[in-house]
This record gives C-alpha cells, sequence and structure tokens, in this order.
C-alpha cells in the first residue's frame, strides 16, 4: 500500500476510534487547550508508530498504546513545567466548581462528570488502568498494554474500582 | 453501584465528544508538519547544542594540550598542566558520549511498547542528564591545580600552601560527594532532593520519583 493510502487509512480508524482519543484527553488534560494539543500529539505518534502495527494485532489495543503513553508523557511534561504550582489542587479546584454548577443536569450527567473527576486524581498509571478496565478491556489485554501480569491487573482494579465507587457515593451524600 | 453502571456512565455519549477531532487529509497534513517542528526543537535541538558545546571546549582542551607539549617541552609545570587539563577533558568527552547517547535513545522510544516499558525508557532517559552532570562534577578540583608551576611548587608561601590545599581538598570532596550521592537509591535521602531541587533538578527528582512508581506498579505494591 503507497504511503497516501496509508494515510488516508489512519485517518479513517481514528475517526472510527476517537472515541479513545477523547477518553484519554479528557482524562489527562484538564483544559480545552491543553486537550487539543494532547489530542494532536497523539495522531502524530500515530502516525509516526504506523510502522509497528502488524494485520494480526487488535487496532484498538496498538492505538490504546500509543495513546496512553504519548498522554502520560505529556502529562507528565506539564506537571513538570508547572512544579511550582500544585496541578492536583487546581484540578479539584475548577473541578469541583464544575460538579456544583451542573445543579441544572440530571443525575446522569452529574455523575459522569464525578467519575471523571475521581478519575483525573488517580494516578497516571492507575489512571490508565481504570480507563481499560472501563472500556471494557479484558485483563488478558489490560496486562498486555500495561506490561504486568493478569493477576496484578484483577488485584489493581478491585483496590481502584471501590476507591472510585467509595468516592462517587461520598459525593452524592 | 455495579461495575456496569460505572461503565454505562463512562460509556455515555457528550455532545463535546461528537465535535472533537472532525479530521480530514489537510488538517493531517497541519498536525504532521506542526508536530514534527515542535518535535525537533524540543528533543533534539538542546542536546544537539550540548555537544556542539561540548565538542568545541574538547577541541580548545586539545589545542591547550598540543601547544603546551610543543613550547614548553620537558617542563615540571607542564605536568600539572597537561595532567589537570587531560582529566577536564576526559570527562567533557564521557559527557558529551553520554549525550549523543542520548540522542539514539530517544530515537529508539517506541510508543507501541506496554506502558511500563515505555515510559521507564522516558523517565531514565530524564534522569541520563544527571548521569551527565555527575561526570561534568568530577572536573571540579582540576581547575585548582592547571596552573601549578616550577616556582609555585618550590617557592610557594606557606599561606599558598594552606588555601591551595584548602580549595583542592574541598573540591574533590564536593566532587566526590556529588558523584556519589546523586543516584537512584540515594534519592529518598532529604540532603541529596533538596540539594537537586535547588539547582534545578526537580524534573529529574520527579522521573526517578516515576522509575520507583512503575517498579511499584508492575509488583502490585
Amino acid at each position: 500500500m503507497d504511503k497516501q493510502n496509508n494515510k488516508k487509512e489512519l485517518i479513517k480508524l481514528i475517526q472510527e476510534n476517537k472515541r479513545i482519543v477523547f477518553k484519554i484527553c479528557n482524562s489527562y488534560c484538564h483544559d480545552r487547550e491543553d486537550r487539543e494539543d494532547l489530542a494532536q500529539e497523539i495522531i502524530y505518534q500515530l502516525w509516526r508508530s504506523g510502522k509497528t502495527f502488524h494485520a494480526e494485532q487488535k487496532f484498538s489495543t496498538w492505538m490504546y498504546r500509543v495513546a496512553l503513553n504519548v498522554a502520560i508523557s505529556f502529562y507528565r511534561k506539564r506537571k513538570s513545567a508547572n512544579a511550582l504550582v500544585s496541578f492536583t489542587e487546581n484540578l479539584i479546584d475548577i473541578e469541583d466548581n464544575e460538579y456544583e454548577n451542573a445543579d441544572y443536569e440530571n443525575e446522569y450527567e452529574k455523575t459522569r462528570k464525578l467519575l471523571q473527576k475521581c478519575i483525573n486524581e488517580l494516578k497516571e498509571l492507575d489512571r490508565a488502568l481504570i480507563i481499560l478496565f472501563l472500556e471494557a478491556k479484558s485483563y488478558k489485554e489490560i496486562a498486555e498494554i500495561l506490561g504486568i501480569t493478569e493477576t496484578n491487573v484483577a488485584t489493581k482494579i478491585s483496590r481502584i474500582k471501590d476507591k472510585l465507587k467509595q468516592k462517587i457515593l461520598n459525593f452524592k451524600n | 453501584m455495579e461495575d456496569e453502571y460505572l461503565k454505562g456512565i463512562w460509556n455515555s455519549p457528550t455532545n463535546e465528544m461528537e465535535t472533537f477531532l472532525d479530521m480530514n487529509d489537510q488538517s493531517f497534513e497541519t498536525i504532521q508538519i506542526k508536530k514534527a517542528k515542535s518535535k525537533l526543537r524540543l528533543l533534539l535541538f538542546p542536546k544537539t547544542i550540548g555537544i556542539v558545546l561540548g565538542l568545541g571546549w574538547i577541541s580548545f582542551m586539545f589545542m591547550l594540550i598540543y601547544f603546551s607539549v610543543l613550547y614548553s617541552p620537558g617542563s615540571v609545570g607542564k605536568f600539572f598542566f597537561v595532567g589537570s587539563i587531560s582529566m577536564i577533558l576526559l570527562s567533557t568527552g564521557l559527557a558529551v558520549f553520554l549525550y549523543i547517547k542520548d540522542i539514539f535513545t530517544i530515537k529508539q522510544i517506541n510508543n507501541s511498547e506496554s506502558i511500563t516499558i515505555t515510559q521507564r525508557k522516558m523517565a531514565t532517559l530524564q534522569f541520563s542528564i544527571m548521569n551527565s552532570v555527575r561526570i561534568l562534577w568530577l572536573q571540579l578540583p582540576f581547575y585548582t591545580t592547571w596552573y601549578l608551576s616550577y616556582e609555585l611548587i618550590v617557592h610557594g608561601s606557606i599561606i599558598f600552601w594552606i588555601v591551595q590545599i584548602l580549595f583542592t581538598g574541598l573540591t574533590t570532596w564536593l566532587a566526590i560527594w556529588l558523584f556519589r550521592s546523586i543516584n537512584y537509591t540515594n534519592l529518598n535521602k532529604k540532603r541529596v532532593r533538596n540539594f537537586m531541587s535547588g539547582y534545578g533538578f526537580y524534573s529529574v527528582i520527579q522521573a526517578m520519583d516515576f522509575i520507583k512508581e512503575i517498579d511499584n506498579f508492575k509488583n502490585d505494591r
């Protein structure tokens, strides 16, 4: 396949899986500008890493690996740059307001924002793990993407999930 | 609260998602050009500048040694001059070599490898700047010995020798302390952390913390 066709094929695949990119950008960046920048970075890196994708692989698994790796590196770079300002504090403040201002929204929408907020408070690697779990990936696939054992995946998911559920219930009450 | 409920919430569509990343060939080209330029600037430019400056410094040192040997053969003072400059040259050379190695490592980073492997490589790369700095610090004592001549050694006053020994001893101790302290295992020590953050190496501390976090994550701790 020539370069032009490869490009068209990649654009098509990205469009089909753009939800993945959106979810990851939303979980690793809190302002819109950063999200757009990260999305572009992910697309660029997907294009650059294209030769490492093999037909026998599942496209979404490969895409998750690239996108999460790029997102974690991007987040860490931003965190370093903002070392003097507590990034987590900022994030919580802004999103707390967003949550409180969402009175007019229905319960479901509120819980969705709350879930996103709780995920954004997790450590980088835990965040990747829970995103994959919520995306309904199998433990085997999650282990493959993250490079850890399946048992480890199961233990961690159960721990993080309990923490998330507790946080959501606390907020609701 | 059931798992399926959480997954349902997570996967519910939002307005923002619908308009996100509406891409065509042209926007794809724009992203490619923009990102290719920024990558080059961000990663390779500072390293390349470091290598060029390092090589310039090495050439200058070589020139000094060459002219010293050429114009004052057999002098006792030359021993200190050539010896000190050679040690400075050696440590600069090693630091430049590590910088060149970093450029190759940057080019080899593969984002489609598993997350723990790639992230560990990235964090190690961030820490590698510290290895170059550690080696560069080793040349510190030699800046206090290169000027020693036959006249100073034979006719130097007591005060001169007290000051000389004090400075050389202090810089030697500092260079060895820095070389031995700044490493992965010593990062938990408060004085090492304070020293590094005080000198602007906060990102290196973060990188090393992240390496530990990755290792704990892999080992379920």
